[in-house]
This record gives structure tokens, C-alpha cells and sequence, in this order.
């Protein structure tokens, strides 16, 4: 069985390739846009790449690079799709599989070949809650019609660079129809979606300068404060929070501070490592989801822990 | 949104889908605009009562909550009393100082009452400014000899030509400072004596002290200095030769005691709106401190002392909500779809029930939960003191003091001539 | 401008529970809302028609309750709602969904530019309004943060990593994110008004779709990820010291600290 991998991101298309070898992939091969480079790095990886220069299509364009793409696929025979699970690659899926006639999943953290094809689990509810999902009645049911799936970034190890996969140039023809006129790199966040330890601040933190406490004991432990969706959406104290809808950390350390714990916001938690809880209330949902709960006013628990901290 | 406490689900007292969406729209707007905002607004006019919140007034305003039974014609929203009531009771919830809560219901009440009354030319002068959040328009009734009995009201409206000139004096009265700083102005539903002795010599007026951001002559106001629900004035005025032209006299001359009745009764819902409002916060108060607060290594809700009080409290607030929306309901089937079979008095002991019941649920609510807070409810840093001193105005008499509710309910069951 | 914009009334998944016991979502009679992000596309479609004129419609697919949703579209100010509301599409999948708003949209006729959330609040796929550009072989633009339609579409796109200012022709598709702008409120009067507007109701038949769907969702869940449960009381504040010196112990024979 051939899978097929693509993103824009390094990082992930190497967790694409992981995948593909979960899936026991017979054959792994890379849709690259871009250079010569990036599908000589890409190789390194597949058995095969198939490669569209980039500026045989120009800069990235949803309708332009899902026909790229399309070209791409049509040159081989793929019964799996993997794509990046990015803005830009869940655009590209979409697009993509429409255009093959088959069925696009996203959201993917894990999935599996089983004898009714391709099962997936995705995150369901804004991730409050996992799905599992057949996608597709069956595979192999025409040539070069792949089904879609967009995997979430940080589900599969990144894979290995030990694959010398030979490289094939595809050849596009792209109408154009829209133009970048500017692309403007973004400031890097607080970086709570990478950080080692996520300190959050919720409900009990009662007025915003009390956010400072959050702050020192987050800096005491040398990681980055984030806070919950009532302190963001209702308060406005920060502007993107922790949780459903909003960020999801994936911490070694995740500590909630006058956090209760709605499951809106322990869908956002869930993958951290180790979970510690403040709270004054030993009711409080957040115990349940938690590794260490210290029930206790935060307003004496924290200035103490800092204090420990620093000596 | 998060709820503490679940909304009752009720197959008795329904709501159509169009309240349904409306309060949801309330509570949205209240959640942006009112709820992070309260406390200070509550503060700002402690220090001075002329620090009233005037941009949230515009707001909602702009988001039509004001002269929500009004016509369209005149600005208003269209809705039923029903509506106002909702609006009431969510501000209300939002703010439970009730501040703007008490600015909403008396901008929904009375400017429907003069709807009732007054005529097209004034209807069309006053109530769009009123329903943008332009100008105040309450009720002025009381003055300082006392404010339950209207009857005995002094304060002199003398016919000269085509104006009416008023001289006397007007006590704890809503919106003094609002009238004056609002960018049109406004004024009251105001009661004064056209003829001789007795509730037979009143006549209601639409009362102007300022229109078109214009000050009139022989208006002399003063503010007071609540002990709560600071963001609404309350002041006097006195009456030095003021003249009001002819055309704004409510109703017909010498019938004012039976109109400024019709209004009390229509306001009153509302003030008892108002009050459900405060106290589902103050319920939701004491769920949360419940949760999380622990006496002798206990919640201290496991004392049934607590919990019980608790329980006899709610008990409460749900009947008092019975008594809100079915006078509300009642008013609706009087006012909006006109059943002959319903009489203004069949509004009498419904109405008198909800007020005599939602405000000193309210209050007594509030007392409960600051016991259960303990002493942090006794700084300033805890909220509840606001939502009790602001109700507190609803036991002590405005718009009606409690045992005047009593007679209405003894007189109308009993009979008139039984209570004497 | 005519502008058609997708809507979903989606579950609202704050308010959703989940069976306790099973971790399964209690989907039966669950509230729903219009979903956020499509909101904020009603809100930038009626923008946009009130600044060059033009018309807002728009296209509704779900199961019978979503017709509730008409209500709030009209509220706020759309001139036509379109709805294909049928218990089939309960399991609806992207591909199916997009097929009927597409069918749908070619019954409505003439478009200068489609929009939509670009995600739903409750499934969060990313997928729609892509398909639908797909499907409809037009120029697509995906999690916009500003918009201006001048004869040509100017679209900022936040695309993660970084923001992407795209120019093409007309008619295009464009989903919106949260941070467009912030939708209005409907007034009481804006509501009264519009329970009174008719909205046109289409069945699957009428649009010559079968309810086929491609991804079957077979079960969902509320994971429950295991934890140790080490709780400690301490409000005891001579005990807290001591209590919290084990706790930071611990972290670091964990090595996360």
C-alpha cells in the first residue's frame, strides 16, 4: 500500500512519515512544493518524492497548490493521503479532495488500515471529546483516489532520517487566480503551544493584577503563564486563553491556578505530562484531571511557592 | 455561557422562542457591556453622584433596551411588557446593585405609562429621545411630608392661559442627576394638585426639567447621598413658578391619582424584576462560596443550618419569579392585547404580591449570604454589601412601600369598606 | 455586492455534558447556537452590504432543529434564509454538507462572493467552505482577519505562522475567523421583525442529493486520561510548607521540574 505524505512543515512532515510507517505503509511517498533542496531533505525520508517546483506555482494559494497537489497525486497511485494538519494544509485537503472524488478527515491523532478501510481518531467537540471515524467505505476502490487525512500536529515521533528515496520532478500547469501580495510573519506568541511548563491562571485569580502572582510563580518555575476563556473572552485580561477553542498545550509541567477545570478547558490540557492544581474548592473538577491537587487559597499557596522556588 | 445556577426549566411559565432569543441577546449584551463593569460604576458614583455611568446608558440605548413596550412609531422596541420584564431581570442579574437595572425598568415603565396618557405630540417629542438613552424619564410622586400617601400630595399646578405653573416641592426622586446630564434631558411622570383636597384634585403631567439639553426655569435640584445603588441619582427639586405648556398634562385633569396608579402598578412589576434579577446573582453567590469554602474541615453547606436557609431561600426566589411573570403576563393580556374581560384593577394584588415578595426575598437573600460569607462580606472587597444596600431601596419604599402592598392585597380581597 | 454566507447552528459545546458513565455526549435535546466563527461572517457580510449595498443571504444544512437558527440570522439582519433541514443530516459529512449548500446556492442564483466561519464551533473539520470553493471551481481564502471587496477581493488571512494578504477576482470563497470583527447583538425590535420573515425551507429531494456520507463516525467519547490523584489539603498554613516541599520533590523526581 502506497501512502502518500505532504506539509509545509518540516516538523510535521516528518510525524506524516511516522504515520505513514504506522499505517505499515509499503511504500512512502512525498509530495513536495518547493526546491531542489527540499525534495533532496524530503528523500531522506520516503521511498519516493515527487516534486513540483515552487515557482511553478508561486507563493502558496489554496486553489493553486491543491491542484499542484492533484498532479502530484495523479502521477503516482496513493491509497492514503497524509496531509499536515496546519491552516494551509486543512485548506489544501479540503480543495484536494474534492477534486478526487474521495472523502477528507482532519483533526487526526491516530489511525489504522483495518478490513473496512481507513478508521481514524479526531478530535470531536472542539476536543473536548475523540471520535472514531471510518473514512470511506473501502480502499482500493480506483486507481490514484486516495482518502484524505490531516493529522494534528505532535501525535507521531518525528521520523528518521534514513531513506534515500529517489526523486521525480512532476510537471504542472496551474491557472492562477489569486496573488500573495504580502505575507507577513508573525510575532511568536507567548509560545504556551511549545513551552515545557504552562502556568494558567483561572476563576479564583479575582482582579487582573492579581495576575502578577500567576506571572512570578510562572517565571519561578521558567515557563509561560496562559489563562482560562472567562479571564480572556469575558474579562479580556489576556487575548487568547487556554482550552477549547483557543490553545492547546501540551506541557511536561501544567499547573492551574484557581483553575475549576470545565472540560472546555481540560480538552486543552489533556496531553500535558503532569498536572498540578491550586484550587480552594477540593470539589473542583480539576482534582479529578489532575496528578498533585493542593487544595488551598491560592492568594497564601502561590507567594509560597515562589518564595521555595527562588531558595 | 457557564451557569452556576441552571435557568428553571419550566412547562409552566414558557417563554416563546422570541423572549427566549431576546433574553439570550440581554444576557449577551449584559455579559460584554454591564457584568465586567458594575462594581466600578457602583464605586466611580460613590464618590460623586454625578459620576453615573453615561456611556453604558447609550449603549443599551443603542441596543433597544429602554421604552421596549413603546411603539415603533415613537422609537420604542414593540415588545410586550413581558420583554421589559426579562430585560429587567437580566440587567438586573448582571448588576445587582441594580443601578442600571432600576434606569432600565423606570425607562420601560414610564415612558409606557405615558404612552397611555399623553398625547401624539409629546409621545413623539419625549420617547425617541428617552428610548436612545438621550433622556431620563421616571416618576415623581413623592415629596417630603411622605411618599405613600399621593393623596395628600401639596405640590400646586395652577392653569394660567396654556401653561400649567408649579410650585412645591418633590423628595427622593430618581434621575435629578441624570435629567441634567443626559444630552437632551427629560424628566417625570409627575403628580401635582389641580383642584381641591383629596386623590380627586390630581393631575399627572409629563414633567420636563430639561429638553433639548435646555434647563427650564424654577426647577432648583439637590442630590442626596445613597447608601447604595450609587449609579442612579436620586435628589429633590423645588418648584419656583415653573411653567410647563398645557399640551403635557397626562390623561384627563383631576384623574392624575387613578393614572400615576395605572403607572405604579406597571412599574412595580418591573421593580420586582429587578430584584429576582439580584438575588439568581446573590443564589449563585452563595452555590460558589458553598463550593468552596470550609468551616471545622467542612463545606460549610453540609451545616443544615446553612443548607436549609439555603433551600427556604430559593423556594423563594422561585415563587417571587411566579409573582414577576405572572403580573407581567397579566399586563400583557390588559395592555398589549387589550382583553376585555381584564380590567387595569385585575393588575392590583398580582402586582402588589410581586412587589410585597421579590424585593424582601432579595434582601433577605442578601443578609443570609453575607452571614455565610462571614466577615470578608463585611469589607468592600466582597460585592454582595452592593446588592443588598441596592434592593434595600425597594423594602424601604420606593415605588411603593411594603405594607402599602399589604392594604392593596387586604383591600381588593377583603373589601374596602372591611379594612378601615 | 451579493453575498451568500454558510451557517451552522452548531451545538454549544460549552454547555454540552457528557454521560459520566459512558464519556458519551448527551446530544439528545443538547442546546445549539449559531456557531461563532459563522456569525462573525453574517456580521462581515452585513458590513460589507451596508458600506456598497447589495443583498446577504443565506444557506443553512443540518438536521430539523437548526431551523431555529433562521430567527437570530434574520435578527441580525440578513434579507433571505435558506435552510435544508432534514433528520438525515444529523450524520451529515463534509463532503455531503458542502454538496447541499452548493446545490443550494445554484438554486439561489447570482453571488459575488460566498463566506463562512471557517470553522464550525462543535466539529471544528476546516473543511466547508474549502469544498465548497472546490466544488464550485472557485479562488479560496481561508481564516481571514480582514476583508475589503472593492471590484477585486483584498483578504488577510491568518495562516498560523503568519498573515497572508491575498488579491483575486470575484466571485470567491472566504471563511472568517474569530478575531474579524465582533458581531452585533440583535435588538428586540430586530427580532420581533424577523419571526415574522418567511425563510424558504428545502428538502434533500429538492435539491436531487442523497443523504450519502462517506465518513461514518462510529463512536465519541470524552477520553479520560489516568492520573495519580495526589491531593493535599493545605489550608492548615502551618502545614503548607511542608506539604508543598513533597510536592515539588515529587515534580522533580519526575523530571519536569
Amino acid at each position: 500500500m502506497e501512502v502518500m505524505v505532504y506539509s509545509e512543515n518540516e516538523k510535521l512532515f516528518k510525524e506524516l512519515v511516522s504515520a505513514a510507517i504506522h499505517l505499515n505503509a509499503s511504500k512512502v511517498t512525498a509530495a513536495v512544493i518547493g526546491t531542489n533542496e527540499d525534495a533532496e531533505k524530503a528523500a531522506k525520508l520516503t521511498d519516493k518524492v515527487l516534486f513540483v517546483e515552487a515557482s511553478q506555482v508561486g507563493e502558496y494559494r489554496p486553489k493553486e497548490y491543491a491542484e499542484a497537489l492533484f498532479q502530484i497525486v495523479k502521477a503516482s497511485d496513493p491509497q492514503v493521503l497524509l496531509i499536515g494538519g496546519t491552516h494551509k494544509g486543512n485548506a489544501i485537503a479540503a480543495m484536494l479532495s474534492v477534486m478526487l472524488g474521495e472523502p477528507s478527515v482532519t483533526e487526526v491523532s491516530d489511525l489504522k488500515i483495518t478490513e473496512e478501510g481507513l478508521m481514524v481518531l479526531r478530535s470531536a467537540f472542539g476536543g473536548v471529546a475523540v471520535a472514531e471515524v471510518r473514512v470511506g467505505r473501502k480502499l482500493f476502490t480506483k486507481v490514484a483516489s486516495p482518502k484524505v487525512a490531516c493529522l494534528k500536529p505532535g501525535f507521531f515521533p518525528p521520523a528518521e532520517e534514513e531513506k534515500n528515496g529517489s526523486v521525480e520532478k512532476v510537471s504542472v500547469d496551474i491557472k492562477s487566480t489569486a496573488e500573495v501580495l504580502e505575507v507577513k510573519e508573525k510575532e511568536k506568541g507567548v509560545g504556551l503551544e511549545d513551552a515545557d511548563i504552562v502556568v494558567v491562571a483561572g476563576r479564583g485569580v479575582k482582579k487582573k493584577e492579581d495576575l502578577s502572582l500567576v506571572e512570578e510563580l510562572a517565571k519561578a518555575l521558567g515557563g509561560v503563564m496562559g489563562v482560562t476563556r472567562p479571564l480572556s473572552a469575558d474579562l479580556h485580561w489576556m487575548p487568547v486563553w487556554v482550552g477549547m477553542s483557543g490553545i492547546a498545550v501540551k506541557p511536561k509541567l501544567y499547573v492551574g491556578v484557581g483553575v475549576s477545570g470545565q472540560i472546555q478547558h481540560v480538552a486543552g490540557i489533556r496531553n500535558s505530562k503532569v498536572i498540578v492544581a491550586i484550587n480552594i474548592d477540593q470539589n473542583a473538577p480539576i482534582f479529578e484531571h489532575a496528578d498533585y491537587g493542593i487544595v488551598g487559597d491560592l492568594y497564601q499557596v502561590v507567594p509560597k511557592l515562589v518564595e521555595m522556588l527562588k531558595t | 455561557m457557564e451557569r452556576i445556577l441552571e435557568y428553571p426549566k419550566d412547562p409552566v411559565l414558557t417563554f416563546s422562542k422570541e423572549e427566549e432569543l431576546f433574553r439570550q441577546m440581554v444576557r449577551e449584551f449584559c455579559a460584554k457591556h454591564i457584568e465586567p463593569n458594575w462594581i466600578e460604576v457602583d464605586k466611580a458614583a460613590e464618590k460623586d453622584p454625578m459620576n453615573m455611568p453615561l456611556d453604558l446608558i447609550k449603549k443599551m440605548g443603542q441596543q433597544g433596551l429602554f421604552c421596549i413596550p413603546c411603539s415603533e412609531e415613537y422609537g420604542g422596541q414593540g415588545g410586550t411588557y413581558t420583554m421589559a420584564t426579562i430585560a429587567t431581570e437580566e440587567i438586573a442579574y448582571a448588576d445587582p446593585s441594580v443601578a442600571l437595572a432600576v434606569y432600565a425598568l423606570l425607562n420601560n415603565g414610564w415612558p409606557f405609562a405615558l404612552e397611555l396618557f399623553g398625547n401624539e405630540e409629546i409621545c413623539s417629542e419625549i420617547l425617541p429621545e428617552v428610548a436612545k438613552g438621550n433622556a431620563f424619564f421616571g416618576i415623581a410622586s413623592t415629596e417630603p411630608q411622605g411618599g405613600s400617601d399621593v393623596a395628600g400630595i401639596r405640590t400646586r399646578a395652577e392653569k394660567k392661559g396654556d401653561v400649567y405653573v408649579f410650585n412645591g416641592e418633590k423628595a427622593y426622586i430618581s434621575g435629578v442627576g441624570e435629567v441634567q446630564k443626559l444630552p437632551w434631558g427629560g424628566g417625570w411622570f409627575l403628580v401635582a394638585r389641580t383642584g381641591g383636597e383629596g386623590h380627586k384634585g390630581l393631575s399627572a403631567f409629563a414633567f420636563l426639567a430639561r429638553k433639548n439639553g435646555e434647563l427650564g426655569k424654577g426647577w432648583n435640584p439637590t442630590l442626596y447621598e445613597d447608601i447604595g445603588r450609587h449609579g442612579l441619582t436620586t435628589g429633590g427639586f423645588i418648584l419656583n413658578d415653573f411653567e410647563l405648556e398645557a399640551k403635557y398634562l397626562l390623561g384627563e385633569e383631576n384623574k392624575g391619582f387613578y393614572h400615576v396608579m395605572e403607572g405604579f402598578n406597571l412599574a412595580r412589576i418591573v421593580v420586582a424584576a429587578a430584584t429576582i434579577g439580584a438575588a439568581r446573582w446573590l443564589l449563585e453567590k452563595a452555590v460558589e462560596w458553598f463550593r468552596s469554602r470550609k468551616l471545622f474541615g467542612r463545606h460549610i453547606s453540609s451545616f443544615q443550618g446553612v443548607s436549609f436557609k439555603f433551600a427556604e431561600l430559593y423556594a423563594r426566589w422561585e415563587a417571587a419569579r411566579y409573582f414577576v411573570y405572572r403580573a407581567s403576563r397579566l399586563a400583557d393580556k390588559i395592555y398589549m392585547e387589550k382583553d376585555p374581560s381584564l380590567s387595569p384593577k385585575d393588575l392590583n394584588v398580582p402586582v402588589a404580591l410581586a412587589k410585597n415578595y421579590g424585593p424582601e426575598t432579595c434582601v433577605d437573600l442578601a443578609e443570609e449570604v453575607m452571614k455565610w460569607y462571614g466577615a470578608y462580606a463585611f469589607t468592600k472587597e466582597a460585592p454582595i454589601f452592593r446588592a443588598w444596600l441596592g434592593p434595600f431601596s425597594y423594602v424601604i419604599g420606593a415605588e411603593g412601600a411594603q405594607n402599602i402592598m399589604k392594604v392593596i392585597i387586604a383591600r381588593d380581597l377583603i373589601g374596602k369598606e372591611f379594612i378601615r | 455586492m451579493d453575498i451568500i454566507v454558510c451557517i451552522k447552528q452548531s451545538y454549544d459545546v460549552q454547555q454540552l455534558k457528557f454521560d459520566p458513565k459512558t464519556g458519551e455526549p448527551m446530544l439528545a435535546g443538547a442546546p445549539r447556537k449559531m456557531s461563532d466563527m459563522d456569525r462573525r461572517a453574517l456580521e462581515e457580510a452585513l458590513r460589507i452590504k451596508e458600506k456598497v449595498g447589495g443583498s446577504v443571504k443565506t444557506v443553512t444544512v443540518g438536521p430539523p432543529e437548526t431551523r431555529d437558527v433562521v430567527k437570530e440570522i434574520y435578527a441580525m439582519g440578513a434579507d433571505e434564509a435558506f435552510v435544508v433541514a432534514d433528520m438525515k443530516l444529523d450524520k451529515a459529512d463534509p463532503d455531503l454538507t458542502a454538496k447541499l449548500i452548493v446545490e443550494t446556492i445554484k438554486k439561489i442564483g447570482n453571488f459575488d462572493l460566498i463566506l463562512a466561519g471557517a470553522a464550525s464551533t462543535d466539529e471544528y473539520s476546516w473543511q466547508i467552505p474549502a469544498k465548497v470553493a472546490a466544488l464550485l471551481n472557485l479562488p479560496f481564502f481561508q481564516n481571514a482577519v480582514s476583508l475589503s471587496v472593492d471590484g477585486e477581493l483584498i483578504a488577510e488571512c491568518d495562516l498560523g505562522d503568519a498573515i497572508y494578504k491575498f488579491k483575486s477576482s470575484l466571485p470567491a470563497v472566504v471563511s472568517v475567523s474569530l478575531e474579524i470583527n465582533e458581531p452585533r447583538i440583535p435588538t428586540l425590535s430586530a427580532i420581533l421583525k424577523a419571526s415574522r420573515k418567511q425563510f424558504t425551507d428545502f428538502r434533500l429531494e429538492d435539491l436531487g442529493v442523497d443523504a450519502v456520507t462517506e465518513l461514518e463516525v462510529r463512536k465519541v467519547v470524552m477520553p479520560k486520561v489516568e492520573r495519580k490523584n495526589v491531593i493535599v489539603d493545605v489550608s492548615d498554613p502551618s502545614k503548607m510548607e511542608d506539604e508543598l516541599a513533597k510536592i515539588l520533590d515529587e515534580l522533580r523526581k519526575e523530571n519536569v521540574l
